[in-house]
């Protein structure tokens, strides 16, 4: 049983929580309006706070953010309840020290896992979304959730282009390698149907990949999956082999909130075709890496897949183009890439010739040699992607 | 006749006005295209600007919203809008095909899908018959001067007397 201050405007809605906690056994407290939810919390001691996002006088952000800064309420629970959907409110809402995010109309069993998942999780600690350092082991820590109760915090990142050859993977790693280094807890997915490389660019040897996961997949289930890496880094490995079907886009739509749940950074070496977890990961991306080498065929290719994502729809602003020199040969100059996909590369990658070294000894250059141009390059550019954004 | 109460996201030029609304069995669709009336009462209101969309300047309990003056409203679920047929305009046996399309206003670009019967015909979805709103399914929205954050909704209703120009982005299937 739990202390549970729920702080809601509506009135309609406020005596059917109390209904609904009292039911699951909880002690509800109700509160009308933001001043006096505020006041109620810090003169007592509540497990969990439901907090309404509008309410007339104080907002639910401000409320959040006054209990945060008091030594009294600064680990408390925060759950928000709110019929404000957009995105960019839960992020507000998480920076202002939510634990998580509901929005109204409800299920009250989903309500009734939500919580329970936050208790079990412990105080403030289990949800908060941070950089942190280390890693986050999911079967134990904290946990995805399901459904729509989950709360998207990590930043998912894909790398994606539809010719291969070009190098997708090698960024991926790297980039991946990047945000473990700087002490995120980041987390690498290969969707590759047809035998992916991710674990053997970090000699990984998977003992699962996600040909193993169930249809919907939850936090146990995932973390059994992954493998991870000596430098923190969580890699979900695609099989080795060919397989037949990609991962079902509800299976990969589970998984990325569990893993969004449970890590600070996601990025996905994306399958060279736009199916369905591709889709799904694509919706979901803060930032989209199409890689191209400099050579006709690949550009053809991303110009074309320039159009698939505008159709799809994903916003222009979070695709990034990346020129991949993969060979000594200098092919097309960038100043045609730029004539014939109507931008300019945003990342350049100049050949280096270590990176060959690292295919064969299954080390990374992010991890084995930071001072080469690739790295070097990467770090260049990814000052601007250790910025926080807006997902 | 059964109410039920929806959330709904309306903007306008400059501000985003969220609310609840209480709709009859015409839905979302019903309500907008009622010619019977040239408001919305909106109740527990909150207003941001176009600006900072997730930081409230005002509350209201009841707002009247003029239906011609709004740009567009974000629905979070599809079964808001109302029966199938009044948003697509008529129902039969022909296959409902879902085209990607992008709709520009002076404020507002929206991505998302038409849902028409048959090919989609630009007239019809523009100036054709008497709705005033066009439904686009699983929309993204971005304000052309304030694009972060982007908004998102499985329905989005954009008024067709603002609507500057509308595009396929990509073909629709046969």
């Amino acid at each position: 049983m739990a202390n549970i201050l729920v702080v809601d405007d509506d009135n309609d809605l406020r005596p059917l929580l109390k209904i609904t906690l009292s039911k699951l056994g909880h002690s509800p407290t109700l509160a009308t309006r933001g001043e006096e939810g505020l006041a109620l919390a810090l003169a007592n001691k509540f497990d969990l706070i439901i907090l309404d996002l509008m309410m007339p006088d104080i907002d639910g952000y401000e409320i959040t953010r006054r209990l945060r800064a008091d030594a009294r309420t600064q680990d408390v629970l925060i759950l928000i309840l709110t019929a404000r959907s957009q995105p960019a409110d839960q992020k507000v809402a998480m920076e202002a020290g939510a634990d998580g995010y509901l929005t109204k109309p409800f299920n009250h069993s989903v309500l009734d896992s939500r919580i329970s998942e936050m208790l079990r999780t412990g105080p403030h600690r289990a949800a908060r979304p941070a950089g942190g350092t280390g890693m986050l082991s999911l079967p134990g820590g904290r946990t995805g959730g399901t459904g729509m109760l989950s709360l998207p915090s990590a930043r998912v990142s894909v790398v994606l282009s539809l010719r291969g050859g070009v190098g997708t993977t090698t960024v991926a790693v790297n980039l991946a390698g990047l945000f473990a280094r700087a002490g995120r807890r980041a987390c690498l997915v290969d969707l590759s149907p047809s035998g992916g490389h991710v674990a053997l660019q970090l000699r990984l040897r998977p003992t699962a990949t996600w040909a193993d996961l169930p249809l919907t997949p939850n936090s146990n289930t995932v973390g059994q999956m992954l493998v991870r890496h000596d430098s923190g880094l969580s890699v979900l490995a695609a099989p080795a082999e060919p397989v037949r079907q990609s991962l079902p886009g509800e299976t990969f739509q589970a998984l990325l909130e569990v893993l969004r749940g449970g890590f600070t950074e996601v990025v996905i070496d994306a399958a060279p075709v736009l199916d369905s977890p591709t889709s799904v990961a694509l919706s979901a991306a803060a930032y989209i890496f199409l890689v191209l080498t400099p050579e006709v065929g690949a550009v053809q290719t991303a110009i074309g897949t320039l159009k698939s994502l505008a159709s799809l729809p994903v916003p222009e602003n979070r695709i990034r183009i990346v020129l991949n020199q993969v060979s000594p040969e200098p092919g097309l100059p960038p100043t045609a890439v730029e004539k014939a996909l109507g931008r300019p590369p945003d990342w350049v990658i100049p050949y280096d010739r270590a990176q060959t070294a690292a295919l064969t000894h299954g080390a990374p250059l992010v991890f084995s040699q930071p001072a080469a141009p690739l790295i070097a390059s990467l770090v260049s550019f990814a000052g601007k992607l250790l910025e926080p954004v807006n997902v | 006749m059964q109410k039920i109460v929806v959330n709904a996201d309306f903007f306008t030029e400059t501000h985003r006005i969220s609310g609840r609304v209480e709709l009859g069995a015409a839905g979302f669709m019903g309500l907008l295209n009622d010619t019977n009336s040239s408001l919305i009462e909106a109740q527990n209101t909150y207003v941001s600007r176009l600006q900072e969309p997730t930081r409230i300047v005002a509350h209201g309990e009841t707002v009247s919203l003029i239906k011609s003056n709004l740009t567009l409203v974000i629905l979070p679920r599809r079964e808001d809008i109302g029966p199938a047929g009044a948003a697509q305009a008529g129902t039969g046996y022909t296959r409902v095909i879902a085209s990607p399309v992008l709709v520009t206003t002076p404020t507002f670009e929206v991505r998302g899908f038409v849902e028409t019967l048959g090919k989609p015909d630009h007239a019809a979805l523009l100036v054709g018959g008497s709705n005033k709103f066009l439904p686009l399914y699983k929309a993204m929205v971005v304000a052309t001067l304030y694009p972060d954050p982007p908004y998102a909704g499985e329905v989005v209703l954009v008024n067709r007397a603002v609507v500057q120009a509308l595009t396929q982005i990509a073909r629709g299937k046969d």
